[in-house]
Protein backbone atom coordinates (compact mmCIF):
# COMPACT_ATOMS: atom_id res chain seq x y z
CA UNK A 1 0.00 0.00 0.00
CA UNK A 2 2.77 2.36 0.87
CA UNK A 3 5.05 1.26 -1.93
CA UNK A 4 4.20 4.10 -4.27
CA UNK A 5 7.59 3.68 -5.91
CA UNK A 6 8.63 6.64 -7.98
CA UNK A 7 9.60 4.81 -11.22
CA UNK A 8 5.97 3.69 -11.61
CA UNK A 9 4.53 7.22 -11.61
CA UNK A 10 7.49 8.85 -13.31
CA UNK A 11 6.49 7.96 -16.87
CA UNK A 12 2.90 9.35 -16.97
CA UNK A 13 4.01 12.48 -15.11
CA UNK A 14 6.72 13.15 -17.69
CA UNK A 15 4.27 12.65 -20.57
CA UNK A 16 1.79 15.05 -18.95
CA UNK A 17 4.57 17.55 -18.61
CA UNK A 18 5.57 17.46 -22.28
CA UNK A 19 1.93 17.73 -23.40
CA UNK A 20 1.48 20.72 -21.09
CA UNK A 21 4.72 22.28 -22.31
CA UNK A 22 3.57 21.94 -25.94
CA UNK A 23 0.19 23.48 -25.17
CA UNK A 24 1.87 26.37 -23.36
CA UNK A 25 4.31 26.90 -26.20
CA UNK A 26 1.49 27.20 -28.76
CA UNK A 27 -0.39 29.54 -26.42
CA UNK A 28 2.77 31.62 -26.11
CA UNK A 29 3.10 31.83 -29.89
CA UNK A 30 -0.52 32.97 -30.19
CA UNK A 31 0.11 35.68 -27.61
CA UNK A 32 3.28 36.67 -29.47
CA UNK A 33 1.35 37.17 -32.73
CA UNK A 34 -1.84 38.75 -31.46
CA UNK A 35 -0.72 40.59 -28.30
CA UNK A 36 -4.18 40.36 -26.65
CA UNK A 37 -3.27 42.45 -23.63
CA UNK A 38 -1.77 45.09 -25.92
CA UNK A 39 -5.08 45.33 -27.76
CA UNK A 40 -6.96 45.53 -24.45
CA UNK A 41 -4.62 48.26 -23.31
CA UNK A 42 -5.49 50.34 -26.38
CA UNK A 43 -9.19 49.98 -25.58
CA UNK A 44 -8.46 50.92 -21.97
CA UNK A 45 -6.54 54.06 -22.95
CA UNK A 46 -9.25 55.10 -25.41
CA UNK A 47 -11.96 54.81 -22.76
CA UNK A 48 -10.10 56.09 -19.69
CA UNK A 49 -7.59 58.46 -21.19
CA UNK A 50 -4.46 57.12 -19.41
CA UNK A 51 -2.74 53.80 -18.83
CA UNK A 52 -1.63 54.39 -15.22
CA UNK A 53 -4.40 52.46 -13.46
CA UNK A 54 -4.08 49.57 -15.90
CA UNK A 55 -0.33 49.49 -15.37
CA UNK A 56 -0.80 49.00 -11.62
CA UNK A 57 -2.99 45.96 -12.31
CA UNK A 58 -0.57 44.53 -14.85
CA UNK A 59 2.27 44.81 -12.35
CA UNK A 60 0.44 42.51 -9.90
CA UNK A 61 1.39 39.32 -11.81
CA UNK A 62 4.98 40.58 -12.01
CA UNK A 63 5.04 41.14 -8.23
CA UNK A 64 3.45 37.76 -7.51
CA UNK A 65 6.04 36.03 -9.68
CA UNK A 66 8.86 37.81 -7.88
CA UNK A 67 7.50 36.68 -4.50
CA UNK A 68 7.32 33.10 -5.79
CA UNK A 69 10.96 33.33 -6.92
CA UNK A 70 12.06 34.89 -3.62
CA UNK A 71 10.38 32.07 -1.68
CA UNK A 72 11.29 28.99 -3.72
CA UNK A 73 14.70 29.94 -5.07
CA UNK A 74 16.16 32.45 -2.64
CA UNK A 75 14.39 31.25 0.49
CA UNK A 76 13.05 34.60 1.72
CA UNK A 77 9.96 33.11 3.30
CA UNK A 78 7.82 35.38 5.43
CA UNK A 79 4.16 35.20 6.36
CA UNK A 80 2.58 33.80 3.20
CA UNK A 81 2.47 35.41 -0.22
CA UNK A 82 -0.27 38.02 0.27
CA UNK A 83 1.29 39.83 3.21
CA UNK A 84 4.49 40.89 1.41
CA UNK A 85 2.55 41.69 -1.76
CA UNK A 86 0.09 44.06 -0.10
CA UNK A 87 2.74 45.52 2.18
CA UNK A 88 4.74 46.24 -0.97
CA UNK A 89 1.82 48.28 -2.31
CA UNK A 90 1.76 50.28 0.92
CA UNK A 91 5.49 50.87 0.45
CA UNK A 92 4.96 51.92 -3.17
CA UNK A 93 2.38 54.48 -2.13
CA UNK A 94 4.45 55.85 0.76
CA UNK A 95 7.91 55.34 -0.61
CA UNK A 96 9.89 52.40 0.73
CA UNK A 97 11.73 54.26 3.49
CA UNK A 98 8.68 56.04 4.90
CA UNK A 99 6.71 52.81 4.57
CA UNK A 100 9.35 50.92 6.55
CA UNK A 101 9.45 53.65 9.22
CA UNK A 102 5.65 53.62 9.50
CA UNK A 103 5.66 49.87 9.87
CA UNK A 104 8.34 50.00 12.58
CA UNK A 105 6.42 52.72 14.41
CA UNK A 106 3.28 50.60 14.30
CA UNK A 107 5.16 47.56 15.55
CA UNK A 108 6.56 49.53 18.49
CA UNK A 109 3.31 51.31 19.31
CA UNK A 110 1.26 48.13 19.23
CA UNK A 111 3.60 46.30 21.60
CA UNK A 112 1.87 47.73 24.72
CA UNK A 113 -1.47 46.46 23.36
CA UNK A 114 0.13 43.07 22.86
CA UNK A 115 1.52 43.00 26.39
CA UNK A 116 -1.89 43.97 27.71
CA UNK A 117 -3.46 41.09 25.82
CA UNK A 118 -1.00 38.64 27.35
CA UNK A 119 -2.52 39.57 30.69
CA UNK A 120 -6.04 38.59 29.68
CA UNK A 121 -6.49 35.20 28.10
CA UNK A 122 -8.20 36.15 24.84
CA UNK A 123 -9.48 34.16 21.91
CA UNK A 124 -7.37 34.83 18.84
CA UNK A 125 -10.15 36.55 16.86
CA UNK A 126 -10.63 39.11 19.63
CA UNK A 127 -6.86 39.60 19.78
CA UNK A 128 -6.72 40.28 16.04
CA UNK A 129 -9.61 42.72 16.34
CA UNK A 130 -7.79 44.69 19.02
CA UNK A 131 -4.58 44.76 16.98
CA UNK A 132 -6.33 46.07 13.86
CA UNK A 133 -8.07 48.74 15.93
CA UNK A 134 -4.83 49.74 17.69
CA UNK A 135 -2.94 49.95 14.38
CA UNK A 136 -5.60 52.20 12.86
CA UNK A 137 -5.60 54.52 15.90
CA UNK A 138 -1.81 54.74 15.97
CA UNK A 139 -1.67 55.43 12.25
CA UNK A 140 -4.32 58.11 12.66
CA UNK A 141 -2.21 59.78 15.32
CA UNK A 142 0.87 59.58 13.09
CA UNK A 143 -0.92 60.97 10.05
CA UNK A 144 -2.10 64.01 12.03
CA UNK A 145 1.54 65.08 12.35
CA UNK A 146 2.86 63.78 9.04
CA UNK A 147 3.53 66.14 6.11
CA UNK A 148 0.51 66.43 3.82
CA UNK A 149 2.14 64.78 0.79
CA UNK A 150 2.55 61.46 2.60
CA UNK A 151 -1.09 60.32 2.35
CA UNK A 152 -0.75 58.17 5.47
CA UNK A 153 -4.48 58.23 5.99
CA UNK A 154 -5.23 56.56 2.65
CA UNK A 155 -3.70 53.36 3.95
CA UNK A 156 -6.90 51.56 4.99
CA UNK A 157 -6.16 48.21 3.42
CA UNK A 158 -2.42 48.12 4.12
CA UNK A 159 -3.20 48.89 7.78
CA UNK A 160 -5.21 45.69 7.95
CA UNK A 161 -2.28 43.81 6.44
CA UNK A 162 0.25 45.41 8.78
CA UNK A 163 -1.99 44.48 11.71
CA UNK A 164 -2.19 40.99 10.26
CA UNK A 165 1.61 40.73 10.14
CA UNK A 166 1.84 42.02 13.71
CA UNK A 167 -0.77 39.46 14.77
CA UNK A 168 1.16 36.65 13.14
CA UNK A 169 4.29 38.01 14.76
CA UNK A 170 2.56 37.72 18.15
CA UNK A 171 1.30 34.20 17.39
CA UNK A 172 4.72 33.07 16.19
CA UNK A 173 6.25 34.54 19.32
CA UNK A 174 3.91 32.51 21.53
CA UNK A 175 4.01 29.26 19.56
CA UNK A 176 7.60 29.12 18.47
CA UNK A 177 10.05 31.67 19.76
CA UNK A 178 10.78 35.36 19.59
CA UNK A 179 13.74 34.74 17.31
CA UNK A 180 11.62 32.82 14.84
CA UNK A 181 8.90 35.49 14.96
CA UNK A 182 11.40 38.28 14.33
CA UNK A 183 12.93 36.29 11.47
CA UNK A 184 9.56 35.70 9.78
CA UNK A 185 8.54 39.37 10.17
CA UNK A 186 11.90 40.61 8.90
CA UNK A 187 11.63 38.34 5.86
CA UNK A 188 8.10 39.59 5.19
CA UNK A 189 9.23 43.20 5.34
CA UNK A 190 12.39 42.45 3.35
CA UNK A 191 10.40 40.71 0.60
CA UNK A 192 7.97 43.65 0.54
CA UNK A 193 10.81 46.18 0.33
CA UNK A 194 12.52 44.29 -2.51
CA UNK A 195 9.18 44.05 -4.28
CA UNK A 196 8.36 47.73 -3.77
CA UNK A 197 11.73 48.77 -5.20
CA UNK A 198 11.24 46.45 -8.16
CA UNK A 199 7.70 47.69 -8.88
CA UNK A 200 8.89 51.31 -8.89
CA UNK A 201 11.74 50.54 -11.27
CA UNK A 202 11.25 52.80 -14.29
CA UNK A 203 12.59 50.35 -16.86
CA UNK A 204 10.18 47.65 -15.74
CA UNK A 205 7.19 50.00 -15.69
CA UNK A 206 8.12 51.31 -19.13
CA UNK A 207 8.48 47.81 -20.57
CA UNK A 208 5.13 46.61 -19.22
CA UNK A 209 3.43 49.82 -20.33
CA UNK A 210 4.82 49.44 -23.87
CA UNK A 211 4.22 45.67 -24.07
CA UNK A 212 1.43 44.73 -21.64
CA UNK A 213 1.63 41.10 -22.76
CA UNK A 214 4.89 40.77 -20.81
CA UNK A 215 2.66 40.31 -17.74
CA UNK A 216 1.55 36.99 -19.20
CA UNK A 217 5.12 35.69 -18.81
CA UNK A 218 4.20 35.20 -15.14
CA UNK A 219 2.34 32.02 -15.99
CA UNK A 220 5.16 30.05 -17.63
CA UNK A 221 7.65 31.49 -15.12
CA UNK A 222 5.59 30.35 -12.12
CA UNK A 223 5.12 26.95 -13.76
CA UNK A 224 8.87 26.57 -14.17
CA UNK A 225 9.71 27.82 -10.69
CA UNK A 226 6.97 25.62 -9.23
CA UNK A 227 8.88 22.56 -10.45
CA UNK A 228 12.28 23.71 -9.21
CA UNK A 229 13.71 21.00 -6.95
CA UNK A 230 17.11 22.54 -6.24
CA UNK A 231 18.23 24.06 -2.98
CA UNK A 232 17.21 27.57 -2.04
CA UNK A 233 20.03 30.08 -1.59
CA UNK A 234 19.22 30.15 2.13
CA UNK A 235 19.59 26.36 2.33
CA UNK A 236 23.22 26.56 1.20
CA UNK A 237 23.77 28.47 4.43
CA UNK A 238 21.43 26.36 6.59
CA UNK A 239 23.01 23.03 5.60
CA UNK A 240 26.62 24.18 5.27
CA UNK A 241 27.69 21.86 8.14
CA UNK A 242 26.20 18.84 6.32
CA UNK A 243 28.02 19.76 3.10
CA UNK A 244 31.33 20.27 4.94
CA UNK A 245 31.00 16.90 6.67
CA UNK A 246 30.13 15.20 3.38
CA UNK A 247 33.19 16.55 1.57
CA UNK A 248 35.53 15.31 4.31
CA UNK A 249 34.21 11.75 3.98
CA UNK A 250 34.20 12.04 0.16
CA UNK A 251 30.91 10.18 -0.15
CA UNK A 252 31.27 9.09 -3.77
CA UNK A 253 28.89 6.18 -3.40
CA UNK A 254 25.79 7.30 -1.55
CA UNK A 255 25.94 4.25 0.71
CA UNK A 256 29.01 5.36 2.61
CA UNK A 257 27.28 8.65 3.34
CA UNK A 258 24.49 6.92 5.21
CA UNK A 259 26.71 4.56 7.17
CA UNK A 260 28.23 7.36 9.14
CA UNK B 1 28.04 23.17 -5.21
CA UNK B 2 28.34 19.41 -5.64
CA UNK B 3 29.10 19.24 -1.92
CA UNK B 4 25.41 19.91 -1.50
CA UNK B 5 24.27 17.17 -3.90
CA UNK B 6 23.28 14.86 -1.05
CA UNK B 7 21.32 17.48 0.86
CA UNK B 8 17.53 17.48 0.61
CA UNK B 9 15.89 20.91 0.37
CA UNK B 10 12.31 22.02 0.96
CA UNK B 11 11.47 22.19 -2.76
CA UNK B 12 12.59 18.64 -3.51
CA UNK B 13 10.99 17.26 -0.34
CA UNK B 14 7.67 18.69 -1.51
CA UNK B 15 7.85 17.64 -5.18
CA UNK B 16 9.65 14.32 -5.03
CA UNK B 17 8.71 12.84 -1.65
CA UNK B 18 5.54 14.31 -0.19
CA UNK B 19 3.57 14.87 -3.42
CA UNK B 20 4.06 11.36 -4.82
CA UNK B 21 4.17 9.38 -1.56
CA UNK B 22 1.67 11.06 0.76
CA UNK B 23 -1.93 10.99 -0.48
CA UNK B 24 -3.60 14.30 0.29
CA UNK B 25 -6.64 12.89 2.09
CA UNK B 26 -4.47 10.73 4.36
CA UNK B 27 -2.26 13.73 5.18
CA UNK B 28 -5.29 15.78 6.14
CA UNK B 29 -6.65 12.99 8.33
CA UNK B 30 -3.34 12.49 10.10
CA UNK B 31 -2.73 16.21 10.58
CA UNK B 32 -6.26 17.10 11.64
CA UNK B 33 -6.89 14.41 14.18
CA UNK B 34 -4.30 13.28 16.65
CA UNK B 35 -7.16 11.60 18.50
CA UNK B 36 -8.05 9.38 15.53
CA UNK B 37 -4.40 8.65 14.74
CA UNK B 38 -3.92 7.55 18.34
CA UNK B 39 -6.98 5.29 18.16
CA UNK B 40 -5.64 3.67 15.01
CA UNK B 41 -2.26 2.99 16.64
CA UNK B 42 -3.84 1.78 19.89
CA UNK B 43 -6.02 -0.70 18.00
CA UNK B 44 -2.81 -2.15 16.57
CA UNK B 45 -1.12 -2.61 19.97
CA UNK B 46 1.26 0.30 19.54
CA UNK B 47 1.84 2.11 22.84
CA UNK B 48 0.52 5.68 22.82
CA UNK B 49 -0.38 8.06 25.67
CA UNK B 50 -3.74 7.05 27.18
CA UNK B 51 -6.67 9.33 26.28
CA UNK B 52 -8.49 10.54 29.41
CA UNK B 53 -11.20 12.63 27.80
CA UNK B 54 -12.16 14.12 24.42
CA UNK B 55 -14.17 17.34 24.28
CA UNK B 56 -15.61 18.38 20.93
CA UNK B 57 -18.34 20.88 21.87
CA UNK B 58 -18.89 23.59 24.48
CA UNK B 59 -21.83 21.57 25.82
CA UNK B 60 -19.51 18.64 26.52
CA UNK B 61 -17.21 21.09 28.30
CA UNK B 62 -20.00 22.49 30.51
CA UNK B 63 -20.97 18.98 31.69
CA UNK B 64 -17.35 17.79 32.00
CA UNK B 65 -16.67 16.40 35.51
CA UNK B 66 -12.92 17.29 35.54
CA UNK B 67 -12.04 13.85 36.86
CA UNK B 68 -8.42 13.96 35.83
CA UNK B 69 -5.27 12.52 37.36
CA UNK B 70 -2.55 14.65 39.01
CA UNK B 71 -0.64 15.06 35.77
CA UNK B 72 -1.85 15.15 32.17
CA UNK B 73 -1.47 16.98 28.87
CA UNK B 74 -4.22 19.03 27.21
CA UNK B 75 -3.83 19.15 23.43
CA UNK B 76 -5.67 20.31 20.34
CA UNK B 77 -6.39 17.37 18.08
CA UNK B 78 -5.47 19.24 14.91
CA UNK B 79 -2.66 21.58 15.96
CA UNK B 80 0.79 21.39 14.47
CA UNK B 81 4.33 22.20 15.66
CA UNK B 82 3.36 21.72 19.31
CA UNK B 83 0.97 24.71 19.30
CA UNK B 84 -1.64 24.90 22.02
CA UNK B 85 -0.31 22.07 24.19
CA UNK B 86 -0.39 22.63 27.96
CA UNK B 87 1.07 20.13 30.40
CA UNK B 88 0.12 19.81 34.09
CA UNK B 89 2.62 18.05 36.30
CA UNK B 90 0.88 18.01 39.70
CA UNK B 91 -1.96 19.26 41.92
CA UNK B 92 -2.22 22.76 43.33
CA UNK B 93 -5.26 23.31 45.52
CA UNK B 94 -8.36 22.80 43.40
CA UNK B 95 -6.36 22.94 40.21
CA UNK B 96 -2.99 21.90 38.85
CA UNK B 97 0.44 23.38 38.24
CA UNK B 98 2.74 23.53 35.23
CA UNK B 99 6.32 22.37 34.81
CA UNK B 100 7.59 25.77 35.92
CA UNK B 101 5.32 25.70 39.01
CA UNK B 102 2.65 28.16 37.85
CA UNK B 103 -0.75 27.25 39.33
CA UNK B 104 -3.55 26.73 36.79
CA UNK B 105 -7.19 26.73 37.83
CA UNK B 106 -10.02 24.73 36.30
CA UNK B 107 -11.43 27.94 34.89
CA UNK B 108 -8.19 28.69 33.04
CA UNK B 109 -8.10 25.15 31.66
CA UNK B 110 -11.73 25.48 30.55
CA UNK B 111 -10.81 28.70 28.80
CA UNK B 112 -7.95 26.94 27.04
CA UNK B 113 -10.37 24.21 25.94
CA UNK B 114 -12.65 26.90 24.45
CA UNK B 115 -9.67 28.41 22.64
CA UNK B 116 -8.91 24.96 21.19
CA UNK B 117 -12.55 24.34 20.19
CA UNK B 118 -12.70 27.77 18.50
CA UNK B 119 -9.71 26.81 16.38
CA UNK B 120 -7.06 29.13 17.82
CA UNK B 121 -4.40 26.44 17.34
CA UNK B 122 -5.58 24.61 14.24
CA UNK B 123 -4.67 25.34 10.64
CA UNK B 124 -6.83 28.04 9.07
CA UNK B 125 -8.66 28.52 12.39
CA UNK B 126 -10.85 25.48 11.72
CA UNK B 127 -12.87 24.43 14.77
CA UNK B 128 -11.05 21.69 16.60
CA UNK B 129 -11.34 18.99 19.26
CA UNK B 130 -9.58 19.12 22.64
CA UNK B 131 -8.29 16.05 24.39
CA UNK B 132 -6.76 15.27 27.75
CA UNK B 133 -4.12 12.58 27.66
CA UNK B 134 -1.56 10.79 29.79
CA UNK B 135 1.61 12.84 30.37
CA UNK B 136 4.59 10.86 29.14
CA UNK B 137 7.82 11.46 31.01
CA UNK B 138 11.38 10.29 30.83
CA UNK B 139 13.84 10.96 33.59
CA UNK B 140 16.79 9.92 31.41
CA UNK B 141 17.65 11.01 27.88
CA UNK B 142 18.75 8.46 25.25
CA UNK B 143 22.39 8.79 26.29
CA UNK B 144 21.40 7.67 29.79
CA UNK B 145 21.82 11.04 31.49
CA UNK B 146 19.23 12.82 33.63
CA UNK B 147 17.13 15.32 31.72
CA UNK B 148 14.49 17.95 32.26
CA UNK B 149 11.57 18.25 29.88
CA UNK B 150 10.73 15.52 27.43
CA UNK B 151 13.41 14.37 24.97
CA UNK B 152 12.05 12.59 21.91
CA UNK B 153 13.23 10.32 19.10
CA UNK B 154 12.35 11.17 15.53
CA UNK B 155 12.55 8.46 12.89
CA UNK B 156 11.96 9.32 9.24
CA UNK B 157 10.36 6.35 7.52
CA UNK B 158 10.29 6.12 3.73
CA UNK B 159 8.22 3.41 2.04
CA UNK B 160 8.10 1.42 5.28
CA UNK B 161 11.85 1.52 5.96
CA UNK B 162 13.73 3.77 8.39
CA UNK B 163 15.68 6.45 6.52
CA UNK B 164 17.23 8.64 9.22
CA UNK B 165 16.87 9.11 12.96
CA UNK B 166 17.71 11.61 15.67
CA UNK B 167 16.89 12.45 19.25
CA UNK B 168 16.02 15.95 20.40
CA UNK B 169 17.15 16.71 23.93
CA UNK B 170 15.75 19.80 25.69
CA UNK B 171 18.06 22.40 27.21
CA UNK B 172 17.55 25.24 29.66
CA UNK B 173 17.40 27.54 26.64
CA UNK B 174 14.65 25.49 25.01
CA UNK B 175 12.61 25.62 28.24
CA UNK B 176 11.98 21.89 28.32
CA UNK B 177 10.83 21.82 24.71
CA UNK B 178 12.28 19.34 22.26
CA UNK B 179 12.35 21.74 19.34
CA UNK B 180 15.64 22.40 17.56
CA UNK B 181 15.00 26.02 16.63
CA UNK B 182 13.99 26.75 20.21
CA UNK B 183 17.42 25.61 21.38
CA UNK B 184 17.12 21.86 21.93
CA UNK B 185 20.12 19.67 21.03
CA UNK B 186 19.72 17.34 18.04
CA UNK B 187 21.61 14.05 18.25
CA UNK B 188 21.97 11.90 15.15
CA UNK B 189 21.43 8.14 15.56
CA UNK B 190 22.96 5.49 13.31
CA UNK B 191 20.02 3.32 12.25
CA UNK B 192 21.67 -0.14 12.05
CA UNK B 193 23.52 0.11 15.39
CA UNK B 194 21.47 2.56 17.45
CA UNK B 195 24.64 4.49 18.36
CA UNK B 196 24.60 8.29 18.57
CA UNK B 197 26.88 9.78 15.91
CA UNK B 198 26.81 13.60 15.87
CA UNK B 199 25.14 16.40 17.76
CA UNK B 200 24.06 19.87 16.80
CA UNK B 201 23.07 22.87 18.90
CA UNK B 202 21.87 26.17 17.42
CA UNK B 203 22.97 25.03 13.96
CA UNK B 204 26.54 24.26 15.10
CA UNK B 205 28.03 20.78 15.57
CA UNK B 206 28.82 19.96 19.23
CA UNK B 207 29.80 16.93 21.30
CA UNK B 208 28.49 17.82 24.77
CA UNK B 209 25.13 18.82 26.21
CA UNK B 210 25.31 22.63 26.63
CA UNK B 211 23.93 22.59 30.23
CA UNK B 212 25.06 19.34 31.82
CA UNK B 213 28.25 18.92 29.70
CA UNK B 214 27.76 15.18 29.41
CA UNK B 215 28.96 13.47 26.24
CA UNK B 216 26.38 12.99 23.54
CA UNK B 217 28.33 10.92 21.02
CA UNK B 218 28.81 7.16 20.96
CA UNK B 219 25.98 6.27 23.35
CA UNK B 220 23.78 3.25 22.65
CA UNK B 221 20.09 4.14 22.52
CA UNK B 222 18.17 1.78 24.82
CA UNK B 223 15.42 -0.36 23.22
CA UNK B 224 16.58 0.78 19.77
CA UNK B 225 15.08 -2.22 17.95
CA UNK B 226 11.74 -1.52 19.59
CA UNK B 227 11.91 2.19 18.59
CA UNK B 228 12.52 1.23 14.95
CA UNK B 229 9.86 -1.47 14.94
CA UNK B 230 7.21 0.89 16.37
CA UNK B 231 8.15 3.70 13.98
CA UNK B 232 7.96 1.45 10.93
CA UNK B 233 4.64 -0.10 11.96
CA UNK B 234 3.11 3.30 12.73
CA UNK B 235 4.31 4.73 9.42
CA UNK B 236 2.78 1.85 7.45
CA UNK B 237 -0.50 2.16 9.40
CA UNK B 238 -0.64 5.89 8.64
CA UNK B 239 -0.93 5.12 4.93
CA UNK B 240 1.77 7.71 4.19
CA UNK B 241 4.92 6.85 2.28
CA UNK B 242 7.14 9.55 3.81
CA UNK B 243 6.69 10.38 7.49
CA UNK B 244 8.51 11.53 10.58
CA UNK B 245 7.44 9.43 13.57
CA UNK B 246 8.00 11.03 16.98
CA UNK B 247 8.57 8.65 19.90
CA UNK B 248 9.34 9.01 23.57
CA UNK B 249 11.11 6.68 25.99
CA UNK B 250 8.47 6.80 28.74
CA UNK B 251 9.55 5.70 32.24
CA UNK B 252 6.52 3.43 32.52
CA UNK B 253 5.54 2.46 28.99
CA UNK B 254 8.99 2.24 27.41
CA UNK B 255 9.12 3.43 23.79
CA UNK B 256 5.76 5.00 22.85
CA UNK B 257 4.53 7.05 19.92
CA UNK B 258 3.67 10.72 20.41
CA UNK B 259 2.90 11.87 16.91
CA UNK B 260 3.19 11.16 13.19
CA UNK B 261 4.29 14.03 10.94
CA UNK B 262 3.29 14.06 7.29
CA UNK B 263 5.80 16.80 6.46
CA UNK B 264 8.89 16.07 8.58
CA UNK B 265 11.51 18.81 8.87
CA UNK B 266 14.96 18.84 7.33
CA UNK B 267 17.09 19.68 10.37
CA UNK B 268 17.58 15.96 10.98
CA UNK B 269 20.27 16.23 8.26
CA UNK B 270 22.27 18.61 10.43
CA UNK B 271 21.99 16.35 13.48
CA UNK B 272 23.31 13.45 11.39
CA UNK B 273 25.70 15.53 9.27
CA UNK B 274 24.32 13.49 6.38
CA UNK B 275 22.05 14.54 3.55
CA UNK B 276 18.68 12.84 3.16
CA UNK B 277 19.26 12.41 -0.57
CA UNK B 278 22.41 10.42 0.20
CA UNK B 279 20.39 8.34 2.66
CA UNK B 280 17.66 7.76 0.05
CA UNK B 281 20.26 6.58 -2.46
CA UNK B 282 21.69 4.20 0.14
CA UNK B 283 18.21 2.88 0.90
CA UNK B 284 17.60 2.21 -2.80
CA UNK B 285 20.96 0.45 -3.17
CA UNK B 286 20.28 -1.71 -0.12
CA UNK B 287 16.76 -2.50 -1.33
CA UNK B 288 17.59 -3.69 -4.86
Amino acid sequence: MTSLASPANAAPRDRNTSVTALALLSLGLLVWFFEPLGALMQVFVERHGSATAALELLLVPVGATLIVVLRTMVGIEGFGIFSPLILAYAFVRLGTVVGLLTFMALLLAVTPARLLMDRFALLSVARTGILVAACAVVLFALSAFAPAYLELSSLGLPVVIMAGIIDRFVTAQMDQSTGEAVKLSLFTVLAAAILATFLQWGALRGAVAATPDLALLSFPLCLLVGRYTGLRVSEYYRFRAVADAGSVGAGKSGASGAER
Amino acid sequence: MSRFAGVLGLNRRELELIAPKNPRDRMIQIAQSKVNTKRLLEANDIPVPKTYAVLSTRRELSTFAWELPDDFALKPSGGGRGCGIVVMVGRHGDGWRTFSGRPVTRRELAFHVIAILTGDFSREARSDVAHFEQRLSSSLDITGNPTTGLPDVRVIVCDGRPLMAMSRIPTLASDGKANLHQGAVGVGIDIPTGLTTHAVHDGQPCTQHPDTKHDLIGARVPHWERFLDLAMRAAVLSGLGYTGVDLVLDDGLGPAILEINARPGLNIQIANLTGLRDALTALKVAGS
